[in-house]
């Protein structure tokens, strides 16, 4: 979306309006504003200390599809993929 | 290995805290002196590099010893204010290092891959790598942290 560098407010609300789920690794950050934006659904992905709950890509991949087939309405949620098993 | 020469001028006080310095390690010449006092400078600087402290322990009770260390210089890394994280940033990018450096070792990614997944120079993932390695407890520690200031919301 051309968003590089941009702040986190501005890309949250990119991302609402065009009525987008974030996935992000900065789940902090996002926590933190995210009462601050009518937003679509944010997806965290945390740095994990302990190695087995790390997501490579292919875990965030499966953990995303699970959330998509749960069909549950994403908006104004936020979910931590560490914790969605397929 | 063919060693290599170093020449360099001290003053007559420099010379003096040397042979101190010799006496003192019960070294057999300055050269030995100052090649001990230099690996343990490198062992506390490494120590501290590594987020650890150096205390002693006297009569008084115990005391820490703070050293001076020289700031560190990276070209793609940069401080950046937040709440409570400390661990340095990618130049450019709303991107903190433990993020980005989690993420390459989680999908076991050489450097090489990396700099073309991430879109980044090979020595900005090189500098990762070793901000990594040097402060790594730093980054643990912040990724803790965020995973419990995450629950601590769920729950409220």
């Amino acid at each position: 979306m051309g968003l590089g560098g941009a702040s986190d407010t501005v890309v949250l609300q990119a991302a609402a309006e065009a009525n987008r789920v974030l996935l992000t690794r900065n789940c902090d950050d996002f926590r933190r504003i995210a009462h601050t934006v009518a937003h679509s659904g944010i997806l965290l992905v945390y740095s994990h200390v302990v190695v087995a709950k790390r997501l490579a890509y292919a875990d965030i991949v499966a953990a995303v599809k699970v959330v998509e087939t749960s069909a549950i309405s994403m908006s104004g949620l936020m979910i931590a993929l560490n914790d969605v098993r397929p | 290995m063919k060693p290599k020469r170093q020449n360099f001028n001290v003053t007559p006080a420099q010379e003096s805290e040397i042979e101190s310095l010799r006496v003192s390690l019960g070294a057999p010449n300055s050269k030995e002196a100052v090649l001990q006092a230099v690996r343990l400078a490198n062992n506390l600087l490494e120590t501290v590099h590594g987020g650890g402290r150096i205390l002693v322990q006297t009569e008084e009770g115990q005391r820490e010893v703070l050293l001076s260390v020289p700031k560190e210089h990276w070209t793609y890394l940069v401080e950046r204010p937040h709440p409570w994280k400390r661990q340095l940033w990618i130049k450019g990018r709303r991107q903190a290092v433990g993020a980005l450096w989690s993420a390459i070792v989680s999908e076991g990614q050489s450097a090489e891959a990396a700099a073309e997944d991430w879109d980044l120079p090979i020595e900005a993932i090189r500098e990762v790598f070793a901000y990594a390695e040097r402060h790594r407890h730093l980054i643990e520690a912040e990724a803790r942290e965020e995973a419990i200031r995450g629950e601590i919301e769920t729950a409220a």
